[in-house]
């Protein structure tokens, strides 16, 4: 090996690796838009997205793709989108013309997704329909049609945060995830015309991709890296196979070679990895993230005989690009040989490869993943895998009154009516009465309402311990912090509701509400003292925050307890039980996964609400000599990490 | 037009396709309801019934494809034929594919209920009423993928015609009723929304996929898929055979089913189960009791035994277990704990 030094930023030949991967990723793309589906692509609007979205132009103009490529704007309608009666045209003929949406356009061609990680839910999943059928079914407007439309989707991701990232439907269908993020203009050759492909090898590909085979050991070392590397999902597979079958008839071969196999794992598989191969936890933490791809092309180390695992600065890149230099030659032949050996050296040496395309930030992340031990915590950055809980729904109009606080939607009533107006003014003349002139006959059928926005909203609750046990310590400055974040919740118009444990119950002080007013009274009348019924309070709050986040809220959970349960679920008194029974609650309650915090207002931090708040999978925040500004801004803090 | 995959291709997913069969034989045990992991050929499977399904006696000229031995007064296409026979006249039979109609996402209500044809409207001013997907999935069924994100008014229409079996159109003056009985088949991730529980309800059995782990399979999985798409009349040839067996299993359980004796031993463990489970309402004990008679039918048995009953008693009870605050493990591990604590297994 010969460079151990540990770079703080990823090397200049790393970076052209992964620029030059994203270059193959788009004549990927090109050559079979169907089959891999697309491209996550994670770069921040910029020189360096805009250049390589010019490549993915030039490259589809060689491949006799129609240009320009179509965008699908942030909010599209459904009827955009999907398509629907064409008013206009139906008016003027007669006749009943249907008009097709976005995704029904984009037949052979490259769908390109602005703010990805800002679709909501109802949209990615028309746009992941129209990717696994291969067309587009309408079933709106009176109209009945089913569309071909095979293309893929160029998934602009500009997410900052973890937790920001584009829906899970999506990402699972397309091949390629990439992120453009660690490269800087400086860092980009002069130019990418030495990198273009020929046309004709283009189109070749693309007609001869589907006759490529694959060799029964080849498909086994594929599923057996993708364990190794635990990815649990079918369709990566399938993704990696079709990858590597666009890469063999790039090269004008008939069946999957090895190193075909590996560089389509190294692009479709690597940065999927949810763990290192070696099922020890890796143990590189003063090794800062983005520093692992460094400059050797070649590691003849074989990760798996090393113990401890390889730090990363020794994982060599990947071989990513079509244009193989001379390594790639010396790969070539140790392929050759491998391939003699049995399907498990072929499989070992995939692996290798795999292990070192794993994207620099996964990879610090894989290791802060070793080190949390329950799946479910929120601490740390377990953000990053949480899959999005949000809700929304596609906005648009549905039939109805506008009763209710419901909004007539003007315009899509008109045009329900505009339609039926020849068949009302026979029904008028029929009936002998005069037609108003100029007059659009409305019926109370035609009327839409609009649906409302369903914005994620949070609802934060506070759960309060007003037992005796607690109210002696803290309970006057809990009441002060609530106050306070009640006030920035109000800020975000976000929703907040207060639910306080004395005695032998658990009452809901305050119902879900935006109001700061009732939220002060409710909380200034807080009675205290009695026993602690934490089992109640547990089962009770997390049944509100499911009912609220069927409702389209996001909960979030903040119980203020010394966590020492003393009344059982039943009502008895009695520790033991009572410990026992909110462990209980507490386990039960932690499958709805709901975002929750802890603060311990004991004096001194205790074990028991430390193992609650770890089977809720709460973050545990032992706050003994706070006040209530403390306790808010730790509140905050908190429910932002989390 | 690309082709169905071959359900009898569909590699493990045991529970699933056994749910889907039973749902085929028998349309009153009320639907599946299919939830797990993305990518383990929910879709797929249910899309595949299609090929399996026995074709149907029905009406020639019935747009609703009705059963021409149904009861007069349901269907109003029917009706009308009728009164123009002579008496003792039948109305003319035709062999019919059994529908599986797909609900895409974004179906608009008119679609889905059916409406004025708009075009008539536009040309002629006349009102002629065009039928929905709801008709279209009379006497078959009705598949809906991502049911969990499906909107709510459209949840609310359905599970009042799932109910009824009657589709009832009201517009423009014209008010249409016509028959709508069909199964309801759904999928989705559960990690994207909960069902609502009056939808889940209607669901006779409910399955969960999981991917498989096994690296056989998996490899197995992947290699079918690829010769699928390479060569689908190929792999539809070598796969219809297949095919064939598992529709003729149906076609003779259907012809079984009347013959299925549940004795009131049995009857007697079917609501005991339903009762230590604390299930709500009769639909469990009923359905239950249907999928079992629809399985020993599947399996050629002319008797409903203790096994059917196990095997069946996950997938008709699960989805209606209220959440037990007290006990943590998933509902089909409490129907199983509860199976084995009612009717232990006698050692062989």
């Amino acid at each position: 090996m010969e460079t151990q030094e540990q770079t703080q930023e990823i090397s200049k030949s790393a970076k052209l690796e992964t620029w030059l991967r994203a270059l193959q990723v788009a004549q990927l793309l090109v050559i079979n838009p169907h089959g891999l589906g697309g491209v996550i692509l994670r770069a921040r609007s910029g020189p360096v997205r805009d250049r390589w979205l010019a490549y993915l132009n030039t490259v589809a103009q060689l491949g006799g793709m129609r240009l320009p490529l179509r965008k699908m704007p942030l909010g599209i309608s459904d009827e955009d989108l999907i398509g629907g009666i064409d008013l206009d045209q139906t008016l003027r003929t007669g006749k009943a013309i249907l008009r097709q949406g976005l995704l029904a356009q984009c037949d052979q061609q490259l769908l390109i997704i602005p703010m990805a990680e800002r679709v909501e839910v109802g949209a990615a999943a028309k746009v992941v329909s129209a990717l696994d059928n291969g067309f587009i079914a309408i079933e709106r407007d009176g109209q009945s049609k089913r569309i071909d439309s095979r293309f893929s989707v160029v998934a602009l991701d500009e997410g900052i945060e973890d937790d920001e990232q584009p829906n899970e439907k999506i990402r699972q269908r397309t091949a390629f995830l990439l992120n453009l993020d660690i490269i800087g203009w400086r860092d980009l050759p002069e130019t990418d015309d030495d990198f273009l492909p020929d046309a004709e090898s283009l189109q070749y590909a693309s007609e001869h991709f589907s006759n490529v085979s694959i060799s029964e050991d080849s498909l086994s070392a594929l599923v057996g890296v993708a364990e190794q590397l635990g990815i649990a999902s079918i369709r990566a597979l399938n993704l990696a196979l079709n990858t590597a079958k666009c890469l063999a008839a790039f090269d004008r071969e008939d069946e999957v070679s090895s190193i075909h196999l590996q560089r389509a794992i190294a692009l479709v598989l690597s940065p999927r990895a949810t763990r290192m191969p070696q099922s020890a936890p890796p143990e590189e933490e003063e090794i800062p993230p983005e520093s692992e791809q460094d400059e050797q092309n070649e590691s003849e180390q074989d990760p798996l005989d090393q113990e401890p695992p390889p730090p990363p600065p020794e994982i060599p890149p990947p071989d990513p690009t079509k244009d193989q230099n001379q390594n790639e030659d010396d790969r070539e032949d140790e392929e050759q040989e491998s391939d003699a050996q049995n399907p498990q050296a072929l499989e070992d040496e995939i692996l290798e490869a795999a292990q070192a395309a794993i994207p620099a930030d996964l990879l610090a992340r894989l290791a802060d993943l070793a080190d949390l031990k329950t799946p479910k915590g929120m601490g740390g950055k377990t953000g990053a895998i949480k899959v999005g809980r949000v809700r929304g729904r596609p906005l648009g109009n549905m039939p109805g009154m506008p009763e209710g606080g419901k909004t007539l939607s003007i315009i899509d009533t008109l045009r329900a009516a505009v339609p039926w107006q020849a068949v009302r003014r026979a029904e008028i003349k029929a009936a002998g009465k005069l037609i108003p002139a100029g007059k659009i006959l409305i019926r109370k059928e035609d009327f839409r309402i609009k649906r409302y926005q369903e914005r994620t909203q949070t609802l934060t609750m506070f759960i309060v311990d007003a037992s005796g046990s607690s109210a002696m310590h803290r309970l006057a400055e809990a009441k002060g912090a609530v106050e306070l974040l009640l006030a920035e919740c109000y800020v975000r118009r976000d929703q907040v509701a207060v639910m306080s444990f004395r005695g032998s119950v658990a009452e809901l002080v305050l119902a879900p509400t935006r109001s700061l007013v009732k939220a002060k009274r409710a909380l200034s009348g807080l009675p205290g003292g009695g026993g602690t019924p934490l089992s109640r309070a547990i089962d009770e709050s997390f049944e509100i925050a499911s009912t609220s986040m069927r409702k389209g809220l996001t909960p979030a959970l903040v119980f203020l307890t010394d966590g020492r349960a003393n009344i059982a679920k039943d009502g008895s008194p009695g520790r033991p039980k009572a410990m026992e029974d909110a462990q209980q609650s507490a386990r039960a309650a932690s499958h709805y996964s709901f975002k929750s915090l802890w603060i311990d207002t004991s004096p001194q931090a205790r074990d028991e609400g430390k193992a609650i708040a770890a089977l809720l999978g709460s973050m545990y925040l032992p706050l003994p000599n706070a006040g209530a500004n403390e306790v808010s801004q730790a509140i905050m803090q908190g429910l932002k990490k989390a | 037009m690309a082709r169905n995959y071959p359900f009898s291709a569909i590699v493990g997913q045991e529970d699933m396709k056994l749910a889907i069969l039973i749902a085929a034989l028998d349309s009153s045990v009320g639907g599946v309801l299919v939830m797990g992991d993305r990518g383990t050929g929910k879709s797929t499977a249910v899309r595949a019934l299609a090929a399996l399904l026995p074709e149907m006696n029905s009406v020639q000229d019935c747009v609703y494809a009705c059963d021409p031995n149904a009861a007069s007064g349901t269907c109003p296409v029917c009706d009308a034929m009728r009164v123009k026979l002579k008496i003792g006249g039948k109305l003319k039979a035709v062999k019919k594919p059994v529908p599986v109609v797909d609900m895409p996402l974004g179906a608009t209500e008119d679609r889905v209920i059916g409406s004025l044809d708009i075009e008539k409207a536009l040309s002629s001013g006349e009102k002629a009423y065009e039928p929905g997907l709801l008709a279209k999935a009379h006497r078959g069924f009705l598949y809906i993928d991502e049911v969990n994100l499906l909107e709510d008014h459209l949840v609310d229409l359905l599970i009042d015609v799932a109910a009824s079996g009657v589709n009832v159109v009201e517009r423009e003056g014209l008010s249409i009723r016509h028959p709508a009985k069909f199964v309801l088949v759904g999928s989705g991730n559960p990690e994207e929304g909960e069902l609502r529980p009056q939808l889940l309800d209607r669901f006779g059995l409910a399955v969960e996929v999981k991917t498989p782990q096994d690296p056989k399979s998996r490899v197995e999985i992947i290699k079918r898929r690829d010769e699928f798409e390479r060569n689908q009349e190929k792999f539809m040839a070598i796969w219809e055979k297949e095919d064939e067996v598992i529709r003729q299993q149906i076609q003779a359980g259907k012809k079984k089913l009347s013959s299925v004796k549940v004795d009131d031993a049995m009857l007697e463990k079917v609501t005991q189960l339903c009762s230590h489970l604390g299930t709500d309402g009769l639909r469990g004990e009923l359905t239950l009791l249907r999928a079992t008679r629809a399985y020993a039918a599947l399996c050629g048995k002319s008797h409903v035994t203790i096994e059917h009953l196990r095997k069946i008693a996950v997938p008709a009870l699960q989805h209606r277990l209220r959440r037990n605050p007290l006990d943590d493990s998933s509902s089909a591990v409490r129907v199983r704990r509860a199976l084995e604590e009612l009717f232990p297994e006698t050692s062989k």
